[in-house]
This record gives C-alpha cells, sequence and structure tokens, in this order.
C-alpha cells in the first residue's frame, strides 16, 4: 500500500460538488480489474483483467483473499450482505458453457444454481436469498435458501438479453430500445427502480424512466455508475489509439443540476470502470496497469 | 439489384455443411473513420480502417451463412463508429460471445510484411489457452492465403515485452479473443493488394476457416483458385517491392475459370495488384484462361483441393506487333468552348511511345515552344509551354503517322485536334474581411479572402504572410480553402491565439499565387488591419455551453417571433474553449423576426463591473442582443458584423444583480436566415479600454518603423494622422541627397500605408521624413541587395 502523490483537481466552488481529497493505490500481485466495494466500504472485491477469479482486499487490515479462481467470475458479479452470486464459464470445443455459483461468504458454503448451460446470463441478486438470471433465454428466478424456481417476483430488475434493456416488472419483460437499434450496454436500474441508466455504444449514455422516455442525455460517459443514492452517476472518458488505452478520467454527472463535474485529472494514471462505496464517499476503480486506486470524495 | 445479387451468390456459396447455430462470435473490424489516427497510405488509397471493415463484413456474412451469431463493432466506415476500446470489450462481454476477434493490418518500415496474430499472456503462458490455439489456427490460414514472408502467433506481453497485459482490446474481456495483423499496409505492393476486395474476401475465407478448426466442424468441402497476374516486360516501380512484387501487375486482365461444369468470368481491377480469386470451387481439375490486349493470351491448369486455396499467378508477356493508338488527349474540347492560358497538352497511348519519333513529329500551330514530359511507362507524355498559351489564340496538335510504338510500329493514322485559348490572364482577389485598413477587429478574427476563381492550395507555400507590424509571423489555425456556388474561391483562418489589442496586422499575398487553372496572381497584393483597442481579461465562467440543457429551443423561447427552421444545438467543430460552443441556426420569415434562445434558470451576471460572451458573428449585419431579467431591458446591442470569436460585453455598474432572460438575434439586414456561436458566458471581466500597444499611437500623428527592414526591394512605410492634412514623405540616401518623394498630397485622419520600391537603389542606409503639419520626423531604413 502506498499513498500516491497526484494532483487532484477541484472544478468549480459549489459546496455540494464533490471532489476528491486523497487518493491511496493498493497494489496487488496479480493486474486488478472492476474493483467493487463489498458489502461494508471496508472491503474491496475485485477480479483479473479477463475476468478470472473473484478478490478480495480488506482494507482495514490490508489482507488479500481469494474467493474463487473460477474462469469467468469477475465479470458484473454481484454481492449482496454476505453473500457472492457470479457466473463461471469453461470452454468444450471453443463453445461457452456456464454455470451460476452462489456462495455464502461467512460459511464459505457453495451452492451451484445452474450449470454448464448456453446462453447464461450473468446473475442479480436481490434480498440476499433471490438470484435472477437467463438460462437458454430463459429468465429464471431461485430463492436460493430453499433452492427453488418460483416463477416471478414482485420486483423490478433489468437484464442485458442480445444487447438490449430487458425490463422485469411485476414477472412481466418488456424489450426497450430507448434510442432505437443499437448495441445497449451497460445497463442499471437506479437504486429507487424508476429509472434505467444505459449506454448505447454508437450513441452515448442516458437515463430513461420505465417507459423508455428519455429524462438526461449524459453524452460520452463509459462504465456509468448510479451513486447509492440514486442522485449522481459516476463515469469515465477513456481515449485509446485502437490499440492501446492512451488516457482515461472520471467523471460524475448530477442529476439535479444536469451538470458534468471532472473528478481527476492525472496525466500519468489512466482510471477505468470507477465505482461506488455504499456510502457514496470513497470510488474505487482500477488503472490500464491492473492497479487499485481508492480516492476519497467530500 | 447489383448488391443485392451478389449478397444471393455469397449465401449460395457458402451454404454447406456447416453448422454454427447457436454460436456468438463478436468481430471488431479495428479503427473506424477517415481521421488522422486511421492509417491512411495516401500512395494507394488505403485506410486500414476500411480494409478492416471489409474483411470483417465477408468474415461476419460466411459466419452467417454457417448459422453463426455475429456481432459486429461496426458496419460502417465513420468517425462515430471509432468506438472506445472499453466499449468494444464491453459489447462483446454483454453480448457474451465464445470468441472475439479483432480485424488489424500492420504497419512499421514499410518494408516487412509478415502475418502476425496477438492473444493476452506470454507465448507460453496465454491468459486463455483457447485464444493460443485460435490465434495459431488464425497465423496459419492468414498466413497461407496472403502475400506475407512469415508468420507468428504471440502473446501480446511476449510480443511487447510488457510485464502486464498489452492490448487495450482484451483488457477486461471476459472470453478468449483475438487480434490479427493479417500482413503490412505500409509495404506497397502489399497495399495495393489490400485494396482489392477479393484480396480482402480471401484473408475472410481464411479466418473463417480458422473458425471452422476452433469450434471443430468438418472442414470445408469447397476449395479456392487465387493468384497475381503480373508481367515480367515492366517493373512495378516500387522502391522497397521484393520477389515477384518487383514486377508490374496487371490491370484489368479477363481471368476466365472452367471445369466441372462451371465457367466463370471475372476482371482483375485497376488498382494496381493484378489479383482474381475463385472461391466455393467443388474439389477437382479446372483451366484459368488470361485475356489482356496488347498481350499474349495464356492458361494454367489446376487441382482444387477442399478447404484450401490454390494459387496459379501468372506472368503475361507482351505482344509488340499491335500498333499503338491515342487512346485520349488534352484539351479536348468543343469548338465553343475554351481553355486557359495555363493550359498543357497531354497525349495518353495505349502502348509505350519511342519518344524520339514523337518529339521530332509533334507539330502545333501557332508554333510555340515547350517542353515534353514523359510518364506511365512512356505511354503519357505531357507538352507544356515554355511561356504562357496566348490568349484569345486557337492552336492546333498534328501527331504524324512517322510516330512509333517501342517495339518499332507506327501509328496506323496521323491524329489531330485543336483547342481555343480564352482571355483571362490574372487571378483576382474580391474582396477580404476585414475590409483593407479596418480599425476595431475582434481579437479572435477569422480572416476570409475571396477571389474570382478557386485557389490552387499547393502555390500559398512561400507565398502568403499574415504578419504584426513589426514584421512578427502570427501562426494561423483553421486554415480551410473552399470554393462557394458562384465558383469564387474562398480562404479562411484564424490566428493561432488572442491577436493584441491596437496592433496592425498585414496580410500579404505574393504573385506566385494561383488558381486552380494555375493562372497566377500577378501581384503582390497587400491588407491591413488594426485590432480592437480594448484589453479583456477573461472572467468565471457563468455558462462554458458544454450542454444546452438550461436553454429553450428558439421556438420555445417567448421572445422569439417570425422565425422558423430555428434551433440551439451543441457544436464540437466550433469551439472557444472545452468540448462545445452552443450554435443557433436562425431562419427569418418577416422584415421584425427575432431568434430567441430563453435560459431556464436565469443566469446570474454580478454586479459592478464588465460580463460577457464569446460571440462567432457571421457577418449577417443582424443584430444581437442580451436581455435581461424582465424579458425588455437590452444589456447589450451589438451588429453582427464581424467573422471569429468577439466578446460581446457590457457594463453594469449598479449595485443590482444582473440576470440574463434571453440572447436575441433580431433581423436589421437582408440576411434571413444565418448562424452564431455562443461560448463563455461570463462575468467579472476585466476590460482596458486603454490602448496598451505602445507602439501604436492611433490618437497622434506617428510615423512607424518600416516594415521589413532591411529589405530588398520593397519595405512598407505607415503612418497616421489626427487630423487631415498635407502630408509629405521624402526618402534620403545617406549622403542627405534627395532620393524620391513618396507622398506628397493632403490625407484626411487616419492610419495609412504606402510602399517604397528601392528597386533602382544600390545597398545602403536611407532616410524617410515625414513632414504632417507642425509634425516632423525622420526614420532609418537599411536596403540589402
Amino acid at each position: 500500500m502506498k499513498i500516491i502523490f497526484t494532483i487532484i483537481f477541484v472544478f468549480a466552488s459549489l459546496l455540494a460538488q464533490l471532489k476528491v481529497v486523497s487518493s491511496r493505490v493498493i497494489e496487488t500481485n496479480i493486474e486488478a480489474y472492476y474493483p467493487i466495494f463489498g458489502n461494508n466500504d471496508d472491503e474491496i472485491y475485485f477480479t483479473t483483467s479477463q475476468c478470472i477469479g473473484i478478490y478480495k482486499f480488506n482494507l482495514s487490515n490490508n489482507k488479500f483473499e481469494t474467493i474463487t479462481e473460477d474462469s469467468g467470475a469477475g465479470y458484473e458479479f454481484r454481492i449482496s450482505g454476505d453473500k457472492i452470486v457470479y457466473r463461471k464459464d469453461n470452454y468444450s470445443e471453443g463453445k461457452k458453457y456456464s454455470s451460476i455459483i452462489f456462495i455464502d461468504l461467512t460459511t464459505r458454503e457453495q451452492k451451484i444454481l445452474s450449470e454448464n448451460k448456453r446462453n447464461m446470463s450473468t446473475p442479480e441478486i436481490i434480498n440476499k436469498d433471490y438470484v435472477i438470471f437467463n438460462e437458454d433465454s430463459n429468465n429464471k428466478i431461485m430463492k436460493v435458501s430453499q433452492n427453488r424456481n418460483l416463477k416471478s417476483i414482485a420486483s423490478t430488475y433489468v437484464l442485458n438479453e442480445d444487447l438490449k434493456i430487458a425490463l422485469y416488472m411485476n414477472g412481466k419483460k418488456r424489450i426497450l430500445k430507448p434510442v432505437g437499434d443499437d448495441n445497449y450496454i451497460w445497463i442499471s436500474l437506479s437504486p429507487d427502480k424508476t429509472k434505467i441508466l444505459f449506454t448505447a455504444s454508437s450513441k452515448g449514455t442516458f437515463i430513461c424512466d420505465l417507459n423508455g422516455n428519455i429524462l438526461y442525455e449524459l453524452g460520452k460517459a463509459q462504465s456509468p455508475k448510479w451513486s447509492p443514492d440514486g442522485k449522481k452517476v459516476l463515469y469515465m472518458i477513456q481515449q485509446d489509439d485502437g490499440h492501446q488505452y492512451t488516457a482515461s478520467e472520471l467523471y460524475y454527472y448530477d442529476l439535479k443540476e444536469k451538470k458534468h463535474y471532472q473528478l481527476t485529472k492525472t496525466d500519468n494514471v489512466i482510471e477505468l470502470y470507477p465505482s461506488w462505496s455504499k456510502n457514496g464517499d470513497k470510488i474505487v476503480c482500477n488503472t490500464a496497469e491492473g492497479k487499485i486506486i481508492l480516492y476519497e470524495l467530500q | 439489384m447489383k448488391r443485392i445479387l451478389l449478397c444471393i451468390t455469397l449465401l449460395l456459396e457458402f451454404t454447406f455443411a456447416q453448422n454454427f447455430t447457436g454460436i456468438k462470435i463478436y468481430i471488431n473490424p479495428g479503427h473506424g473513420g477517415y481521421d488522422s489516427n486511421d492509417r491512411n497510405i495516401p500512395q494507394t488509397g488505403f485506410w486500414e480502417s476500411e480494409s478492416n471493415l471489409h474483411k470483417g463484413l465477408k468474415l461476419r456474412d460466411i459466419l452467417q451463412s454457417w448459422g453463426a451469431t455475429v456481432v459486429m463493432s461496426r458496419v460502417t466506415n465513420t468517425s462515430d463508429d471509432d468506438k472506445a476500446l472499453s466499449t468494444i470489450v464491453a459489447e462483446a462481454n454483454a453480448a457474451n460471445v465464445d470468441h472475439m476477434h479483432s480485424i488489424h493490418s500492420n504497419a512499421y518500415n514499410q518494408l516487412s510484411n509478415y502475418t502476425l496474430v496477438l492473444f493476452q499472456g506470454t507465448d507460453d503462458s496465454p491468459t486463455y489457452s483457447d485464444a493460443k490455439t485460435m490465434s495459431n489456427y488464425l497465423s496459419d490460414d492468414i498466413y497461407s492465403v496472403n502475400r506475407t514472408t512469415a508468420k507468428y502467433s504471440r502473446g501480446d506481453m511476449s510480443f511487447y515485452g510488457a510485464t502486464t497485459p498489452y492490448l487495450g482490446v482484451f483488457k477486461g474481456l471476459n472470453m478468449p479473443g483475438t487480434l490479427s495483423e493479417g500482413s503490412f499496409h505500409d509495404y506497397i505492393p502489399e497495399s495495393w493488394r489490400l485494396m482489392s476486395i477479393l484480396y480482402k474476401k480471401h484473408e475472410a475465407i481464411a479466418m473463417a476457416r480458422s473458425f471452422i478448426k476452433k469450434f471443430n466442424k468438418t472442414p470445408f468441402p469447397l476449395g479456392v483458385i487465387a493468384g497475381i497476374v503480373r508481367t515480367k516486360d515492366s517493373s512495378s516501380n516500387h522502391l522497397n517491392a521484393f520477389g515477384n512484387d518487383v514486377y508490374k501487375p496487371l490491370n484489368n486482365v479477363k481471368v476466365t475459370l472452367k471445369g466441372n461444369n462451371v465457367t466463370r468470368v471475372l476482371y482483375t481491377d485497376n488498382l494496381n495488384n493484378g489479383f482474381y480469386l475463385f472461391d466455393s470451387l467443388q474439389p477437382g481439375t479446372y483451366k484459368v484462361y488470361f485475356e489482356k490486349y496488347y498481350y499474349f493470351k495464356d492458361s494454367s491448369t489446376v487441382n482444387v483441393k477442399a478447404n484450401s486455396t490454390t494459387f496459379a499467378d501468372k506472368f503475361l508477356a507482351l505482344d509488340g506487333s499491335i500498333p499503338a493508338v491515342l487512346s485520349s488527349y488534352s484539351p479536348n474540347i468543343s469548338a465553343n468552348d475554351s481553355v486557359y492560358i495555363t493550359a498543357y497538352i497531354v497525349l495518353n497511348f495505349s502502348r509505350p511511345i519511342d519518344k524520339t519519333t514523337l518529339e521530332s513529329g509533334f507539330t502545333i500551330t501557332p508554333q510555340i515552344q515547350g517542353t515534353f514530359t514523359w510518364s506511365n511507362s512512356d505511354q503519357t507524355v505531357k507538352f507544356t509551354p515554355i511561356n504562357y498559351f496566348s490568349p484569345k489564340t486557337k492552336y492546333t496538335v498534328t501527331i504524324p503517322t512517322t510516330v512509333k510504338s517501342i517495339y518499332g510500329v507506327n501509328l496506323p493514322q496521323q491524329y489531330t485536334f485543336s483547342f481555343n485559348v480564352n482571355s483571362r490572364t490574372k487571378f483576382s482577389l474580391l474582396s477580404t474581411y476585414p475590409d483593407n485598413q479596418q480599425k476595431n477587429i475582434p481579437h479572435f478574427v477569422q480572416v476570409k479572402l475571396v477571389f474570382d476563381a478557386e485557389i490552387l492550395t499547393s502555390s500559398i507555400a512561400g507565398q502568403f504572410t499574415f504578419t504584426d507590424l513589426n514584421g512578427k509571423n502570427i501562426n494561423a489555425k483553421n486554415v480551410v480553402y473552399s470554393k462557394d456556388n458562384m465558383g469564387r474561391g474562398i480562404m479562411v483562418f484564424e490566428p493561432y491565439s488572442s491577436l493584441i489589442p491596437g496592433m496592425i496586422y498585414k496580410i500579404t499575398l505574393k504573385n506566385g499565387i494561383k488558381d486552380v487553372n494555375l493562372i497566377p496572381l500577378g501581384e503582390t497584393i497587400e491588407r491591413f488591419f488594426t485590432v480592437t483597442t480594448d484589453t479583456i481579461t477573461p472572467g468565471t465562467i457563468v455558462d462554458g455551453f458544454e450542454n444546452i440543457s438550461n436553454w429553450k429551443q428558439p421556438s420555445l423561447s417567448s421572445l422569439s417571433q417570425n422565425i422558423t427552421n430555428s434551433s440551439l444545438v451543441l457544436d464540437n467543430s466550433r469551439k472557444f474553449q472545452g468540448s462545445y460552443s452552443a450554435k443557433l441556426n436562425y431562419e427569418f420569415t418577416s422584415s421584425n423576426s427575432v431568434c430567441a434562445v430563453e435560459a431556464i434558470n436565469k443566469p446570474n451576471l454580478g454586479n459592478g463591473g464588465y460580463s460577457a460572451a464569446l460571440i462567432w458573428g457571421d457577418m449577417s449585419n443582424n443584430i444581437i442582443q442580451f436581455i435581461g431579467e424582465n424579458g425588455s431591458d437590452i444589456l447589450v446591442s451589438d451588429t453582427l458584423n464581424w467573422a471569429g470569436w468577439k466578446y460581446v460585453k457590457f457594463n453594469n455598474n449598479t449595485n443590482k444583480d444582473i440576470l440574463l432572460h434571453s440572447i436575441i438575434v433580431k433581423s436589421n439586414s437582408n440576411v434571413t436566415k444565418g448562424q452564431i456561436n455562443i461560448d463563455n458566458l461570463q462575468k467579472d471581466v476585466l476590460v482596458e479600454i486603454e490602448n496598451k500597444y505602445n507602439n501604436v499611437k492611433t490618437d497622434k500623428y506617428y510615423l512607424f518603423q518600416n516594415y521589413p527592414n532591411p529589405f530588398n526591394p520593397i519595405t512598407t512605410i505607415s503612418y497616421n494622422i489626427l487630423k487631415g492634412c498635407n502630408v509629405k514623405i521624402e526618402i534620403y540616401n545617406s549622403l542627405g541627397e534627395l532620393v524620391k518623394v513618396l507622398v506628397n498630397e493632403y490625407k484626411p485622419s487616419g492610419t495609412y500605408f504606402v510602399n517604397f520600391n528601392a528597386d533602382n537603389l544600390p545597398s545602403g542606409t536611407y532616410f524617410y521624413r515625414m513632414v504632417a503639419g507642425e509634425y516632423i520626423k525622420t526614420n532609418k531604413m537599411i536596403l540589402l541587395k
């Protein structure tokens, strides 16, 4: 662990505006990617540069832990309380077959919710006990504690199905294309479940309501993430030469003010894939070289 | 219709037994658009972004015809298609594909030409073993079709000597991925091959063969015949060419395939690669026939094998017995048409010509001396008069039958043609903005020069200067040449940074500038303008117009009236700072129209000082106004009579904050349609009205130092007159002898410029003395020849 002495840029002087007040590089022995905070803000979970395995770093005691070394596990895994759920991939004759794995982080008990299926989506987890995923294009809802499949659940959630927004509300599915034909990525539901954040890969990043009406146009904003209170969106603007990343900085968009704010301006650091802490007072991201950086906000 | 037919043919060709149903593949044709980072080879017209896309689309078509689900990162080639690597990775991940492949070509030193395929990891320790396996397949298969010298399948860390994963398109990727650099596009013979749609299709077929192996499918039952048709009788003329690339590939060769109850015909393209390809052929024996006029016919017998390519390259030999003919010539115009005095004569023959027989036999009446320039392997000759053609004259050219091909065969007939030369002898500057000697010009002016014909941009170098009055060169940016709908040539440019308040600037156009018909300007033209004396220090940005969410569209703004088709949009092509400005497009429907944009949350511009916004004017002479909080107070009004960025500013000397209600454009001229840009609305702007530039005292009589100095033989002397009076400027040599009276006449108040030509004077020190009323001043200047 070391503190990096990087220039922290603060733009404007509004009291409500977030700014970075400190930063910390977390050295790992592997190339770390897609870091997120765990159930509490002392834990950071991350994967490797091609999503193999899930690892945990404890900020309070600086200890590393391997959660799994499964292939594909690090892509879009979900944590709820002391539970983690992820998709495990393996390849046979070139084809990807996936399983949904559920782990109780306290007991380390592991459950395989679905095994070796084609076209498996990444899972969502609701209330620590309900896991939702698509298996061979069929939506599945499992109550894990009872190892039981449910037909539907009185909840709202979104999945990415064939690069389109699949909105599930009380058991009914609707495919949304709020900005027309495009490849829809980085889809997520707001914390209050009233809005959808997404990127149409050739048009930019947007927020729409549950009917697909555009509410906010964020422009070029990659890997956008809702703040815990749903009032801001954290994102990166990444540049490259077609082969390598050449620059990336972190920004956030304030929905109330409809304004963009730059959080970092570090010529020597390429910040990628930022994520909020549960309290919204920290963000974590990885660099292009696979280091984790923790920024504290104020 | 043709395209539909081609698609159907392709589908039929590849619909054979392969079952890729359920397999998902992501294809990323690397780069995107025709931008500076999209790897252009100007010599051949090659763009890597375009070539990668062609290969990717062919590969998609083949895989889809086998039932695969293919997701493309792009299917067109625009700048908008140039997606960020993180976006490409996210698409592949979200599509949950079985494999991601990124298609590229390589460049290095114009000499190398090998096949390289990369995967993530080291050579011995790939992140995904499946990726290395596929990389090996791809390097084998692409190398087996492309004309490369070697093949490599490497881990990106090993290849680039990196300690962490190197290629961005693999970082964060959740499946095996590969990146192919099929060949080197900066090796010119390969660059021409990559212009062939069939050559790119061949690489796509090779990649499809690799996917068959990866997914353990039945080897493709059909085969391919491909080859390059060249002649050893001509050189390819490529400096770094090696092997058979030293020989000239033949364009437009008719290639006929016969065998197995199949007859197919194609022609090699005209892009200097000689490449042909017949795909989807049942295994067996075929005969390929090659035909091209002036060459002896030839053929090859070829055995086709399943799932592979059989090459049948061919060298065609020249048949010299066929006489050359005049294929085309210029000027080739009607009797009612005419050419400029700068025209030249070009003769294109069907075969290489014996130079001596042409240069001795060629006649032109009336006679005019000129030079012959040969090109295109002596098939083209250009006759350029040493002096221009005479205006208003008819010329007749004759090429007799004594002219021979290089094989000694005479032309079959005599050729004669005539053309008229028109009366235009001069390229003219019609107008400028700023006008000559115009004052009070914005600090960020866009200078515009209008000529009577389109400018030959290559003639500008060394013939155009933009300086201040001290002779310091001013860097320009956004230099654009264009032609308006009246055929007039337009040149616009902007100073790279703010011009100095009060400074006089000079634009010099020298006589070597030409129009596209090579008609020269014929004289040196100078234009002067003076920048506004206000010095402005930017204040606090209230709205940088990086988004326009705080502004209503014109049609929804309360002050708008009598407008149509008006809009406020973000503009990233013209901005003062940041990424965007706001562009207001207005169109009036009456003479009292108002196009307004109204603020939703009224910007607070503070009190007790200046506020301003940068406005890009459109020279329309319409009126721009900033309207205060109540919707009626005019905070500032200005006439849109400038081009470039101008601080439109206003002073609030009260102690009450000013809130901005709207920005409006009102009709005030016969221009009913236009556009302005708005950027950096700001408060607390510091404005110094006083003239800061000490050398320019426009409120006094003043004789400036000449520029340039030393000079040879022309220099400019400028002076300022406060009140109208008789002005006399005399030139003296170092002995005190009067050399010339440069000015001796009444001059009204103003700033003046006069040129002194010392063409007939020897080098030395000279003095120039101005007497204007009671003002007398003498300056020294040096003539250096």
